[in-house]
């Protein structure tokens, strides 16, 4: 029992720290970085990031392989622009209903592919994402087709203008780590555990008493909440959306980065975006040919570690942990060969003392 | 309404309605008939062995139970409520427990974890995004109990990946008891296992609860014939024996059929362990 509040205490203190570096990596970054970095690599990297955390969710916790999420993030992100320019609605107001609007458009992706698994799955949410592309690019009365929705300004929070930059980084930043508790939340909360039941053995999952359906329907619903976060920040960033925004090059960009960053934990989605934000803006520099080195890159990743930069950090970190635990062993235990043989079993002791050299 | 009239109300529907009622289930593959006819009753606290050699109808009568498959003709029911077109969660919400024959776990959960999954299944709130911590509290004393209960103590932190095979069979047990079980269904539970294992099986299936009906399906006539207070026999899906463990061994019909020779030279082999069980 004992044992379990210290380990209940560590990981609270771990998250708390955790929670104080972020903070302080927030707070400092945009004195330490130039402002273009600050919009196109941070900020950038910040909303996709979040976007992937919901996708790296549903694929690290509960093993739904969903090719929809783009849609998702592109219902909440046109909710929030139709009611905003279409429909004069105040922002915050058309930003809490957007918000709501990903995990109802999770929900209901979730209810249409609950049967769902594998490839099936893959292929299922693929043909949803391709319409709600179509719908956005067709249906003009509503998404204003092929153009969609420019020059949205980002709202004012307490009288601080979200179009500059640094506001705007705060509080994607804030966003991102509220996404990344909130996940950390639910995954240690019954639903959690049932989610990474559903991933590790759906059948069995059934014979425990849960319906694999509704629970999958919960994950996309709960996935749906960081999915529609990062498509309202997505408009703020960019004052537009359009279809192409959501189409198949997006979903495949989201899930190149759940890949890259790796599935582990829900951090490595912004690590797969910083990844490729950086490659985005920087290779340009040096080839007009920046999506086939970010194929190559994650081919390279994936073959290096099916668990993404993630894997690859997270087994540096063991071995690490593993060769400082062999030279605190060997400098707190003292030298083997005078050993004092009373500590040792007699059998151990009479052992010894047949392969001692003659005295 | 009185209090005694409650009583002898759920007394008298405890008489009526066994914990597990199967009637008449068939069940065919195109021609063959895998189950046929089958009835029987256990009641609570009742041990029941589902004998016969292969082919003869155990696995199909006991996925029939479960749930996995639907019976031709028949009906399942569960503490008087027919069951029989229910799926198999929604049976395990009603009382019903199972393993499996081979271990079916989660590889990347933990045996803690494991038993907190089974144990909040029956229950509704199972999908639920909170959790007060006086529940959280309740949870994982009857985690460790239940660990403790099928000897897996010191290893609520292990991986399933990480268990032996006699410690998978374990968790499977821990699981199918964890949210209290009205009918517990066991598919070879001693499949596997060593010697020291199977009696360590037998010991824990001899002090379930007085509470629960059980049904073990079982090769090992040893752990079988030890833990069973009845036992039925099918031969080609029909029933050809029901009766006590004792009269079974001595049926003729089943000596040929089922237990035969190999069964005295097994019986001979294990007369150590069995001898002190029998105790």
């Amino acid at each position: 029992m004992e044992s379990s509040v210290h380990g209940k205490m560590t990981a609270r203190s771990r998250a708390l720290a955790s929670l104080a570096v972020a903070a302080a990596a927030i707070a400092v970054m945009p004195a330490l970085v130039s402002d273009f970095v600050l919009l196109q690599i941070a900020i950038k990297s910040l909303w996709l990031g979040i976007a992937g955390a919901s996708l790296a969710f549903l694929i690290g916790q509960a093993g739904l392989i969903s090719l929809a999420q783009t849609a998702v993030f592109g219902v909440s992100g046109y909710v929030m622009a139709i009611l905003v320019l279409d429909h004069d609605w105040g922002v915050w107001f058309a930003v809490a209903v957007a918000a709501a609007a990903g995990p109802i458009a999770g929900l209901i992706v979730g209810v249409i592919s609950r049967r769902t698994a594998g490839l099936y799955l893959m292929m299922l949410t693929l043909a949803i994402g391709v319409f709600v592309f179509f719908f956005a690019q067709q249906y003009q009365p509503i998404t204003r087709g092929h153009t969609g929705f420019n020059g949205f300004d980002a709202p004012t929070l307490f009288g601080i203008d979200l179009n500059d930059r640094r506001p705007l980084f705060y509080v994607t930043a804030v966003a991102a780590v509220a996404v990344v508790a909130g996940f950390r939340y639910v995954m240690a909360t019954p639903a959690g555990l049932a989610y990474r039941g559903l991933r590790d053995n759906p059948k069995r999952l059934q014979a425990l008493g849960y319906s694999t359906e509704a629970t999958t329907v919960s994950a996309f619903a709960v996935s749906g909440f960081a999915a529609g976060a990062g498509g309202v920040i997505s408009v703020w960033y960019n004052g537009a959306i359009s279809p192409g925004s959501i189409d198949l090059t997006r979903t495949i960009e989201l899930l190149i980065v759940v890949m890259i960053g790796g599935t582990l934990r829900i951090e490595g989605a912004f690590m797969g975006a910083l990844a490729v934000t950086l490659l985005q803006n920087y290779v340009s520099d040096f080839t007009n040919r920046t999506e086939t080195l970010v194929g190559a890159v994650f081919m390279v990743v994936v073959l290096v570690s099916r668990q993404g930069l993630t894997g690859i950090l997270l087994g540096l970190g063991s071995r690490a942990q593993r060769a400082l635990g062999r030279v605190r062993s060997r400098n707190s235990t003292p030298d083997r060969s005078v050993t004092d043989d009373s500590r040792r079993s007699p059998e151990h002791a009479s052992r010894a003392g047949q392969h001692a050299p003659p005295q | 309404m009185l209090p005694g009239v409650t009583l002898n109300v759920h007394a008298r529907d405890a008489l009526q309605n066994p914990p597990l009622r199967v009637e008449r289930v068939s069940r065919s593959f195109g021609g063959l008939r895998a189950v046929d006819g089958i009835s029987f009753d256990v009641a609570a606290g009742e041990h029941l062995a589902v004998l016969g050699p292969n082919g003869a109808g155990k696995s199909t009568l006991f996925n029939v139970i479960c749930g996995d498959l639907l019976p031709d003709s028949g009906r399942v029911l569960l503490n008087g409520e027919d069951v029989t077109s229910l799926a198999l969660h929604h049976r395990v919400r009603r009382g019903l427990g199972r393993t499996y024959q081979t271990s079916s776990v989660f590889a990347g959960l933990s045996v803690a974890e494991h038993i907190a999954l089974a144990l909040r299944g029956p229950i509704s709130g199972r999908l639920a995004l909170s959790m007060r911590s006086r529940e959280r509290r309740e949870v994982a004393r009857s985690t460790e109990r239940l660990v403790a209960l099928v000897g897996l103590d010191g290893r609520s932190a292990a991986p399933a990946s990480e268990l032996s095979h006699g410690e998978l069979r374990q968790l499977e047990i821990g699981m199918a008891l964890a949210p209290n079980p009205d009918v517990i269904l066991l598919d070879e539970p001693a499949a596997g296992l060593s010697a020291d294992e199977r009696t360590r099986l037998t010991e824990l299936l001899l002090n379930l609860s007085d509470t629960v009906a059980t049904v073990l399906v079982e090769h090992d006539m040893d752990v079988a014939l030890t833990v069973a207070d009845r036992v039925i026999v099918l031969e080609s899906g029909s029933m050809i024996a029901k009766g006590s463990p004792s009269q079974i061994e001595s049926d003729p019909l089943v000596r040929a059929v089922y237990l035969g020779e190999q069964h005295k030279a097994r019986s001979a082999r294990s007369s150590g362990p069995r001898a002190e069980l029998d105790r």
